[in-house]
């Protein structure tokens, strides 16, 4: 939940006076055109950025006010932008990125040297749509499409009841944009809740069941996906309608 | 600071330098030491081959090497904890303090002193404690090594992408794990690489510890020195140069099975074609290996440990010698003179090594002149030669400790702060050049090779594409080296260079305790003041 959240970096604001709250178990989907403020909301809602005003709670947890315990984080899975892989790692290691904090300590350790577990491991390369093969192929190796999934795995595998997906299908073409999405809101039929922001706005209305619309750091729209009219996305891309 | 500031600040420290060091005002060259330089020079050619002395060389080098190996690997384990505790890294993002930049700080300043005291230092320091032992070398190499490794691994700890780290931290994954899977992964090659650099640096301290009586190498060329037999001399030079050279190709070999670096012939990012679990089972044997060899190593030494259980006692017979007035009254205006003389020995080294290492660095790239190297056109052969030539000229300049390059210059040159410098210099453009080289080999070639490919000169390329992307590690090291060199000042103030290892030379051997303690607080606070200088002289 937001309450009138406003973030600033150096003299522009980023996000002006926020206020929203996501239920368990929605799929809400962000848009809006570059620099609307779209990651930076996804970073306040997970406590990566702490508002220049306002408050953000996290499951009951105001995150500004000290670090969030590890039993929460653990139940707030993430795929950013970037996927935050180690590239020099192989696929198996990041995929268990998810897992780690589920193991023993040691368990962990050794599965560094000698990768435990794998069952689970083929299984997501399986959903994933990534030949078993890959598992042992340094991750910095693999296609953008793929270091994708794999981020995806990742937190698939984290098993987290809320989803923050930062441009889940960015640089991604849009067959395969289509299996992410459906991969993530399959997560949601367990109960999850996912948020993502997304450029797509067709994806937005086929996946999500709420969209926001933010422009220049303001919400423009907060509705239910069946009552979003064209209309909405004309007046929220209406810049670069006129560019184009 | 900005670069232009540095720039102008350090040639202000080399004009100071020049004029303390005399130049121009006294005789640098002795023409009487001409002849028995050239003696010398020519027996490089018919070195001594006695199989009694080359037996005796072979045990040296082996006892050289077995310091060497141990005293690494004991530093290199210090280094690590200690590169945690100082990186900012750690505690940033790991373990998500918001003291990070005091305590990192705090454990950086504590890290300092002991890499400020150099290995001689320890070594006379141990030495006195417990009297001859073969582990006296390998602490008097670990401890400061140590120290100095947990430096150059903080920073590679904190030059990593925080990114994975934080992402582990935030999905509820532990410090330790998150730093492990996020941040040491990313480290791991360039510590590895380090540590083979940090292992060549054993070894050529090994050999230098043997000058004061430690054994090995270093101990047959001062005896083949002192007795002028050039030709031993020169076989223990050659065995020097074997020894860095094995380790060397050693370590390119490693790193290259591990797919830690390379560029080939294209410029492409070489692929790696093992897969990773099977580099996780060399990882393993190449770890079975260092065990193994340094379990022969210690039988190889075979340490006296009764001695070193007797430390703590002897520790207290030393600090009884010791008094406040006698401290007080050993500090005299001679020690702010020597470390002006000392601190001009290291600029004028540094600005020499400087230039010249980033000069050797291209040739002995081998993606810059090699055929279709960045700076080469295509289809010119020559490269390679060049490259095979410049890198074993280089690996001479490192393999020799700078200590015996100045006892060398001394048949030519009057005993000098200048002579001390030049000997730092030869000895440091070996290390600069191949560590830019490096830099070279890893740089980002797509930039250079556009400018190539739409007909720039090796000028311009060089100008606008090489130059800007690595002129910061090239100033990195220059500063970083800067640091170490003035720690080798000492050993050359110890073979009659000047400055305050001289003083100090002649406090050991007069049994002055509070002098020597003085000389070294003043040494230890001039290296600190040169690495907290020479830090921010690194441009942003």
């Amino acid at each position: 939940m937001l309450c009138e959240v406003a973030h600033r970096f150096g003299d522009k604001y980023a996000l002006k006076n926020i206020s929203l709250s996501i239920e368990r178990g929605e799929r809400v989907a962000i848009i809006g055109p570059s620099g609307s403020g779209k990651s930076t909301l996804l970073n306040l809602m997970q406590g990566v950025l702490e508002p220049t005003k306002g408050q953000v709670f996290l499951k009951g947890h105001l995150l500004q006010s000290a670090k969030l315990p590890f039993d929460i984080r653990q139940k707030v899975g993430k795929m950013p932008q970037d996927n935050h892989l180690v590239g020099r790692l192989a696929v198996v290691h990041n995929l268990n990125g998810g897992r780690l904090a589920d193991w023993p300590f040691w368990k962990s350790m050794l599965s560094l040297l000698f990768p435990q577990d794998l069952e689970p491991l083929k299984e997501m390369m399986k959903t994933l749509g990534l030949p078993e093969a890959l598992l042992f192929q340094r991750t910095e190796e693999l296609s953008g499409g793929e270091q994708k999934r794999i981020a995806l795995g990742r937190v698939l595998l984290q098993r987290a009841d809320l989803i923050f997906a930062d441009e889940p299908v960015a640089s991604v073409d849009p067959e395969r944009a289509r299996s992410v999405l459906s991969l993530l809101c399959a997560a949601d039929e367990r109960g999850r809740t996912l948020v993502a922001s997304l450029h797509e706005v067709d994806l937005a209305r086929t996946f999500f069941d709420r969209i926001i619309g933010l422009r220049e750091g303001r919400i423009i729209f907060d509705l239910p996906r069946n009552e979003i009219q064209a209309t909405h996305f004309n007046d929220l891309y209406r810049l670069e309608d006129t560019l184009s | 600071m900005k670069g232009k500031w540095a720039l102008v600040i350090w040639i202000g420290l080399l004009l100071i330098a020049l004029w303390t060091a005399g130049l121009g005002r006294e005789a640098v060259l002795n023409p009487y030491g001409f002849q028995s330089l050239s003696a010398f020079l020519a027996r490089a050619f018919s070195p001594e081959v006695n199989v009694s002395f080359l037996s005796l060389i072979a045990e040296a080098s082996l006892k050289t090497l077995a310091f060497a190996l141990c005293a690494t690997l004991l530093a290199l384990f210090l280094g690590f904890i200690g590169g945690i505790l100082r990186s900012h890294f750690w505690w940033h993002n790991c373990l998500e303090s918001k003291n990070a930049s005091f305590i990192s700080s705090f454990f950086g300043y504590l890290f300092g002193i002991p890499a400020a005291i150099h290995e001689v230092i320890w070594a006379l320091f141990f030495l006195s404690l417990i009297g001859l032992d073969m582990m006296v070398g390998v602490f008097a190499i670990a401890i400061p090594f140590g120290a100095m490794a947990t430096k150059v691994f903080s920073q590679f700890l904190d030059d990593v992408d925080p990114a994975p780290t934080n992402f582990l931290i935030q999905n509820g994954t532990s410090p330790v794990l998150a730093f492990f899977y996020g941040a040491f992964s990313q480290a791991f090659p360039n510590m590895v690489s380090y540590s083979f650099y940090r292992f060549e640096c054993a070894l050529r301290s090994a050999a230098v510890l043997g000058i004061i009586g430690a054994g090995g190498i270093g101990y047959q060329i001062q005896i083949s020195l002192s007795s002028l037999k050039y030709g031993e001399l020169w076989t223990g030079f050659y065995a020097l140069i074997l020894l860095n050279g094995c380790v060397d190709f050693l370590s390119s070999r490693i790193r290259k099975i591990f797919g830690f670096l390379g560029s080939n012939d294209n410029g492409q990012r070489k692929k790696s074609s093992t897969p990773d679990l099977s580099r996780t089972y060399l990882a393993l044997v190449a770890f079975f290996l260092c065990t193994l060899s340094v379990l022969l190593s210690l039988w190889f030494l075979s340490p006296d440990l009764s001695k070193w259980g007797r430390i703590f006692t002897q520790f207290h017979a030393f600090s009884g010698t010791l008094s406040a007035k006698g401290i007080v009254d050993s500090f005299t205006i001679s020690h702010v003179v020597l470390s002006l003389d000392t601190f001009s020995m290291s600029v004028i080294a540094m600005t020499i090594a400087g230039i010249f290492g980033v000069l050797f660095s291209f040739p002995a790239a081998l993606n810059m002149f090699s055929a279709n190297g960045v700076l080469m056109q295509p289809k010119r052969k020559w490269g390679v030669v060049l490259y095979v030539v410049t890198r074993f000229f280089l690996l001479v300049w490192r393999a020799i400790p700078a200590p015996i390059i100045a006892l060398v210059l001394l048949f030519a040159m009057y005993p000098s702060i200048l002579a001390g410098a030049l000997a730092l210099a030869i000895h440091n453009i070996g290390i600069l050049g191949r560590l830019n080289a490096e830099v070279n080999e890893h740089m980002e070639e797509r930039n250079a090779r556009y400018l190539r490919q739409i007909g720039s000169s090796s000028l311009s390329v060089y100008l606008y594409a090489i130059l800007p992307m690595n002129v910061r590690a090239y100033l990195g090291y220059v500063f970083y080296r800067w640091e170490v060199c003035i720690r080798e000042t000492l050993l050359l103030g110890l073979v009659g260079a000047g400055g305050l290892g001289l003083l100090l030379s002649e406090e050991f051997s007069s049994f002055d305790n509070n002098g020597a303690l003085v000389t070294v607080a003043v040494f230890v606070g001039l290296t600190l003041i040169v690495n907290a200088f020479g830090r921010r002289l690194v441009p942003a």
